[in-house]
């Protein structure tokens, strides 16, 4: 097949851009830690989440030094704890499921931005350097009440 | 000019205009397609004034019922509508000037379920019975009539698709030529791909969704559900774009006077697109659990390679620009700009979707990438992206297509009067979509979530900051149902035009062209290694969701 | 098949505006997943 030699040009420069994004997303998720949510398959009831340790317990379960466990819990139309308190610092392994629908979970200002779904728990871990009230908001369409689904995280 | 009787399969060249069955066969779909577009436009209206907090909705009527109806209608019936018209009117053209009969009998069967589909799912929607989005995520549930209506849609479109199969099979048959012409080529490349990506969402509304609506079984998976939905959901978008790029290589090249750049390289865009579209659905579920990191961005990594098809067209279309411009005499690097002819509403039209195409890329690329969706998953920035691509880029070029095809198909004139209103209608969009959509992709980066209705959140300060860029967006929205308004017009004159003949624009290839390696129409081939991409892609992580599924979910109906 | 006819061909169109308006292309796709990445890294 015949390419002109600037097409060749242009999709060598095409294809190597495309190779820089992927090394670098490559590199950030596998060796830097910048994993997008997944992978560990944790399966719950949905029918009996608040029976179900974590579940049963939700909030902020603190690990050691700045590193806390936050268990929560998605519903129509909210979510469980509200108004979480997080000290300034902290490294956070949120752990996010769902009772009911399929919400989302998404800490404004923040890359915290996941899918809470019933059956399964999602994770994703993140450290709170500012201090402030950060908006948590359901963005996955839900119910009715969708536009009411929020709380707040509080960190100082 | 009198409409052309029998016309056997050979006599393409002499083609003297469309046959009454199949003009009212494409301009059936074409209607409804715009019909379709008015109404769900009159829904973005209504979701742009009420998110503006510039209007409340008359009771009886719901944001998200209204939502549901926008994304119906203009994401899947507008568009799966308007695809097959105008394939089947390529595919009459070019493949021996008349639609065999079995080949119109399919495309009347599948526009009648395809119709009675989006009726009952229309009427569905209006009852408040089915406010689940068109993404119909489970374990919300809808009415199972609703599923049903999804499910003749579906199935109407395979109809739809067989009938330019058989006529494509019948010409290879009986056709003296190598090569198949270039659209019937893509038109059965698109067809095909459409095929091959509507079994995922065909099979989990069949062995899911309708089961569990209707109570024959107690729950569903909903990864399962979720998976197999994205598994058609990104091909669909190509399901858009392969038409789109047809009348950018096929009938742009003929507007501005010159001839299709390279065959070969067109083809191969496609082949292309057939192989790297369908094993890419992770990229719609990076925020998901239970999908491991590995397999997302391998999924990640296909999706790159779907670009490279893109990038040719690109190419493509800058290149038959500047040839044919400087057969037109234009001199140096821009000059061919300048021969294009910008008052001819059939060229202006594309050309602003390949326009609004550049930012559109470039967030597609930043929405599949990886852990960088997190920056943007169901923000209003997603939101933003689609309507720069599948309401403008797709969008625009239908419509300046629509400015020719409903003349030559009624024997009609395309006058000077109704061009000068075609740019109107255009450059209104135009207006309308840069301010609703760069408001939306700013917001969005600001967070502002998408698919939700006004609110701040118990007037959280982050969500009050968010309201000007929505109140642009209604201003926007608005001015994109104004040029709907002019668009409704324009067709009343196109079908009050004075009689005469409008040529069905196709570019040829030039006769020094360099040739087309007929593997490329190996359709076996190309499938076969389609089908291995999806397996290599999908099949661990699938069976990984299939045996760690928990008990399921019960229906829920939260609106 | 292409190599005999290639000789016969017309010569190579000059593309020299298309080069620049794709490499243009590229540039706004590069420009705008470079900033989109940063403003993640900065909230990571």
């Amino acid at each position: 097949m015949h390419l002109h030699k600037y097409e060749k040009i242009w999709l060598v420069f095409g294809t190597a851009m495309l190779v820089v994004f992927l090394a670098v997303l490559g590199a950030g998720t596998f060796a830097l830690g910048m994993e997008p949510p997944g992978g560990h398959h944790i399966q719950i009831d949905p029918e009996k989440v608040e029976e179900t340790p974590p579940f049963d317990n939700p909030g902020l379960q603190h690990v050691g030094g700045n590193i806390y466990n936050a268990y929560m819990i998605a519903f129509v139309f909210g979510f469980k704890p509200a108004n979480l308190e997080i000290p300034v610092g902290a490294t956070v392994h949120f752990q996010v499921t769902s009772k009911d629908v399929v919400h989302g979970f998404q800490i404004v200002g923040t890359n915290v931005n996941i899918m809470a779904i019933p059956g399964t728990v999602s994770h994703y871990t993140y450290t709170f350097d500012e201090p402030g009230e950060y908006l948590l908001l359901c963005n996955e369409y839900c119910g009715a009440g969708h536009e009411y689904m929020a709380t707040k995280i509080i960190v100082k | 000019m009198i409409q052309a009787n029998a016309v056997g399969l050979s006599a393409s060249r002499g083609f003297a205009g469309f046959a009454r069955n199949d003009s009212s066969l494409v301009m059936s779909h074409v209607l409804f397609a715009y019909a379709a577009l008015f109404i769900g436009g009159l829904a973005g209206l209504l979701q742009g004034l009420v998110r503006g907090g510039l209007i409340t909705l008359p009771g009886g009527i719901g944001y998200y019922q209204l939502l549901t109806a926008h994304g119906v209608l203009m994401a899947l019936i507008f568009t799966t509508f308007f695809i097959i018209g105008f394939l089947y009117s390529g595919v009459a053209r070019t493949m021996g000037g008349k639609l065999l009969p079995a080949a119109s009998s399919l495309g009347w069967a599948g526009f009648i379920l395809m119709a009675a589909g989006t009726l009952i799912g229309t009427v569905l929607i209006l009852l408040d019975q089915a406010t689940v989005l068109y993404t119909f995520y489970a374990p919300m549930k809808a009415s199972p009539w609703f599923y049903v209506a999804l499910a003749l849609v579906v199935v109407g479109s395979w109809l739809s698709g067989y009938g330019i199969f058989y006529q494509y099979r019948q010409w290879k048959k009986t056709s003296s030529e190598k090569l198949s012409p270039l659209f019937a080529f893509m038109a059965v490349a698109t067809m095909l791909l459409w095929q091959i990506a509507t079994l995922g969402v065909a099979a989990t509304v069949l062995f899911q969704f309708i089961p569990w609506s209707f109570g024959w079984v107690e729950t569903i998976n909903v990864m399962i559900s979720r998976t197999l939905f994205w598994y058609f959901g990104h091909p669909l978008v190509y399901f858009w774009l392969l038409p789109t790029y047809m009348v950018w290589y096929l009938v742009v090249p003929k507007v501005i006077g010159g001839k299709v750049f390279s065959d070969a390289l067109a083809r191969l865009a496609f082949v292309l697109f057939i192989m790297f579209s369908v094993p890419v659905g992770f990229h719609h579920q990076l925020m998901e659990p239970a999908i491991s990191p590995f397999w997302k961005y391998v999924q990640v990594i296909l999706t790159f390679m779907v670009v490279v098809p893109s990038l040719m067209t690109a190419f493509a279309m800058f290149a038959t620009f500047e040839v044919t411009g400087r057969e037109k005499g234009a001199k140096g690097l821009f000059g061919w700009l300048k021969k294009l002819p910008w008052g001819d509403v059939r060229f202006f039209g594309p050309f602003m979707g390949m326009l609004f195409f550049i930012p559109g890329g470039a967030g597609g690329l930043i929405n599949a990438s990886n852990q960088m969706n997190a920056l943007v998953h169901n923000t209003l920035f997603v939101t933003g992206h689609f309507h720069m691509t599948v309401a403008s880029t797709v969008a625009l070029t239908f419509m300046g297509v629509l400015y020719w095809l409903v003349p030559a198909l009624t024997n009609r004139v395309l006058t000077p009067r109704i061009n000068r209103l075609g740019m109107w209608q255009v450059g209104i969009w135009t207006l309308g979509m840069v301010i609703m959509s760069v408001a939306m992709h700013i917001v969005g980066l600001f967070g502002a979530p998408r698919r939700t209705n006004y609110t701040t959140y118990f007037d959280n300060p982050a969500a009050q900051d968010w309201v000007p860029y929505q109140v642009a967006m209604a201003v926007g929205g608005t001015i994109l149902f104004i040029s709907l308004l002019v668009l409704v017009y324009n067709m009343i004159l196109l079908f009050r035009a004075p009689k005469g003949t409008t040529e069905y624009v196709l570019a040829e290839t030039s006769a020094d062209a360099h040739p087309t390696p007929p593997i490329l129409e190996r359709w076996g081939l190309w499938v076969f290694i389609l089908v291995v991409l999806v397996l290599a892609a999908y099949t661990i992580p699938f069976m990984d969701l299939l045996n760690t599924s928990g008990p399921g979910s019960k229906p829920w109906v939260t609106w | 098949m292409s190599a005999n006819k290639e000789n016969r061909q017309r010569p190579e169109d000059n593309l020299s505006g298309t080069l620049v308006s794709v490499l243009l292309l590229g540039a706004v796709l590069t420009l705008s997943w470079l900033g989109a990445y940063l403003i993640f890294l900065n909230r990571g």
